[in-house]
């Protein structure tokens, strides 16, 4: 309550974080599978990508063809997830907005003329450190915002920035606890460090696989947990499935994959991290969005009065209901 | 405030015989509150928000070409960030991306 007070915060902490993830629960069927028919094809075709450029052996031939094909993905899952967080508000605001082509054309226009920004935009935020909640915000409130009711970008780009700015606390910790920038940075400097200590120190002071295993296990847990606890702990147990899923199989079913001979090296291809990022971005993703609609639509109540309406029209049904 | 102050003195522009209730931002017209309607955030005059809403229509088809081309634009940035994004993949090292530095840091710092 302190902190609300000496922020000017609206509402607790905690309480977006908290209510994304029910509102993602709540969320209808037709919500779930655009974010999915969106976001799922960019997914696998940058891991696709990301494997090629690592060994395809005339992979430089195929990089500006595949490079344009993952642009058109990445416009694709933008307008998955803005269809998305319409349904959501759509949950959230109680009434259904008919999801027209014309709608979902100006969403493809809208997403493919103000997302890419955020990809060279979030990155460069994520270095500087300060202003990049603000930075991060403003791109996700586009994809809530954006949601092919205007065209009018002018006014989209002023709201999304006016909101982006509001409730910093609760802002902050939504980003801590939710934003897959985070976890990439936090798997980045983790991994990053231990491979610096067993390419550069461990060659200097000779070599001990057990002892460098432990040392960058360590570091692992002391660099990733505080900078993304939930993204520490999604990564951690989706790695361990990944790694002992191929074993599990030949147990179980008797079933032998080329993943199982690689004894456990895996874990150190690039490819393989690459993986666990983007299954651990598809679980963390569609709740950070949850939250932004939260966010927004709060924002939006303030002039509109939609949550009270919305609160009068629960409490009448529930009076009904018990009538 | 100064606004808050004049209008107990105003009438409406349409309705002399009514005092104001609102002051359009657009036009600065004192107006009464059956002559005034809540737009995006903003208490307007009817006459300011016919006007808005034509000069919009009218720039809609002309922000509608804009909005491709931005979005065409937008397509050409990712293109050429994920074009950089595939160089640097193809310029490390495969020991690298195979995770052998794990297995045999001194092999792989031999050039």
């Amino acid at each position: 309550m302190r902190a609300m007070r000496r922020t000017g915060d609206r509402y607790g902490p905690m309480q977006v974080p908290e209510e994304a993830v029910l509102l993602a629960r709540r969320a209808p069927w037709a919500a779930w599978a655009a974010y999915l028919v969106g976001t799922v094809p960019f997914v696998m075709g940058l891991l696709y990508f990301w494997s090629d450029m690592s060994r395809g052996a005339l992979a430089y031939e195929r990089c500006a063809p595949a490079a344009l094909g993952l642009a058109l993905l990445f416009v694709g899952m933008k307008c998955g997830q803005a269809v998305y967080a319409a349904k959501l508000h759509d949950v959230m605001s109680r009434r259904i907005r008919p999801l027209s082509a014309r709608r979902i054309r100006r969403i493809c226009w809208l997403q493919a003329a103000t997302q890419p920004l955020g990809l060279l935009a979030i990155p460069l935020a994520l270095i500087a450190m300060i202003p990049f909640a603000h930075v991060h915000g403003f791109f996700q409130n586009l994809t809530v915002l954006g949601d092919g009711e205007t065209t009018d970008t002018k006014l989209l780009r002023t709201k999304a920035w006016k909101y982006a700015r509001l409730d910093p606390l609760s802002h902050h910790l939504t980003i801590w606890l939710l934003s897959p920038w985070i976890l990439g940075l936090a798997m980045i400097l983790s991994f990053g460090l231990v491979w610096f200590l067993m390419a550069v120190v461990a060659i200097e002071t000779g070599y001990d696989p057990l002892a460098w295993f432990i040392v960058g296990a360590l570091l692992y847990v002391l660099v990733m947990w505080p900078l993304s606890p939930l993204g520490f702990a999604l990564v951690l147990n989706l790695g361990l499935l990944f790694v002992y899923l191929p074993e599990l199989l030949r147990i179980l079913f008797g079933w032998d994959t080329i993943f199982r001979l690689s004894s456990g090296y895996a874990v150190a291809n690039t490819t393989f991290l690459a993986a666990l990022f983007g299954v651990a971005f598809l679980c963390l993703d569609p709740i950070l969005k949850a939250a932004y609609v939260i966010r927004c639509f709060k924002q939006d109540s303030l002039t509109t009065g939609r949550d009270i309406l919305v609160a009068l029209e629960t409490q009448r049904a529930a009076q009904e209901d018990a009538e | 405030m100064a606004d808050m102050n004049d209008i107990h003195s105003q009438r409406c522009f349409h309705h002399p015989q009514r005092e104001a209730a609102a002051r359009c931002p657009e036009c600065r017209r004192f107006y009464c509150r059956e002559c005034v309607v809540d737009h995006e955030t903003r208490i307007l005059c009817a006459d300011c928000l016919d006007r808005l809403v034509t000069a919009r229509a009218a720039g809609r088809t002309r922000s509608g070409r804009g909005l491709m081309l931005r979005a065409f634009v937008g397509v050409i940035l990712l293109w050429l960030l994920f074009y950089g994004m595939g160089r640097i993949l193809l310029a490390l090292p495969s020991s690298f991306h195979e995770g052998q530095v794990w297995r045999y840091p001194a092999e792989w710092s031999e050039p």
